[in-house]
């Protein structure tokens, strides 16, 4: 919540944090700014998705742009087709 | 190997999409359903479409809004908002939706993930959990669960 809407980037330690604690995939979701908070909270952070809105609904990130990031940071994504 | 996901979240109020900061100060980013279809069409893995006022407004969710935007998508959608019991679920499964998501309900009455995995598989289940850090407060670790949009604390800690 603390990161909603900032583009702060994402909190990977409460990530973390929450995937080491369950078995079931984790969505990390709030503070998402730019293509290295995703690779930061995929890697650090061990999310199996993330989400975001600011940045895609106000054209900050374009998403196949960050898939391209991704793909350049060796973090597995789908292409976009 | 599983990809990693990106997925674009709409928060959706009065029938458009907004967007703020901490869930305050939101401002108008369209149309649901032309929203989502650009967001998949530039690659999204999965859309998420949350009706952010329905739990605090004592709302049931928005089906119309939820067909609109089903019906546009060739991606996984994700409904969540005002979802209080079984019925809400099989409301919006047969509005479109693949999964949904719930949050405050998940707080008051946990036995509904179970109930709605038993009948529509734990695939479409998904648990959300608005986190605040808190200092000295009841969450033992640091971060406190609130519900109903942010709105309500819950004293439960996120982690456990």
């Amino acid at each position: 919540m603390d990161r909603d809407g900032t583009q702060s980037g994402f909190d990977c330690q409460l990530v973390r944090e929450v995937a080491e604690a369950v078995p079931i995939p984790v969505i990390a979701s709030g503070g998402a700014g730019s293509a290295l908070d995703f690779i930061q909270v995929f890697n650090e952070g061990r999310a199996d998705a993330a989400l975001a809105a600011s940045i895609f609904h106000f054209g900050i990130e374009n998403i196949a742009q960050l898939k391209r990031e991704l793909h350049n940071a060796s973090v597995p994504v789908r292409w976009p087709c | 190997m599983l990809t990693k996901r990106i997925i674009a979240c709409l928060d959706v109020d009065g029938g458009r999409v907004v967007k703020g900061v901490r869930f305050k100060n939101l401002r108008d980013a369209g149309d649901p359903a032309q929203c989502a279809t650009a967001h998949a069409r530039s690659g999204a893995d999965e859309i998420v479409l949350l009706d952010i006022t329905a739990t605090s407004g004592n709302r049931r969710p928005l089906l119309d809004v939820i067909r609109a935007t089903a019906r546009s998508l060739f991606v996984p959608f994700t409904v969540g908002g005002g979802i209080r019991q079984l019925e809400d679920s099989a409301a919006i499964f047969d509005a479109g939706a693949d999964k949904i998501a719930i949050n405050s309900a998940a707080v008051h009455d946990p036995t509904l993930i179970g109930r709605i995995a038993a009948c529509f598989g734990s695939q479409a289940v998904v648990v959300a959990i608005d986190a605040r850090k808190v200092n000295g407060g009841s969450a033992k670790r640091g971060f406190e669960v609130f519900t109903s949009g942010g709105r309500v604390p819950t004293g439960r800690d996120a982690i456990e």
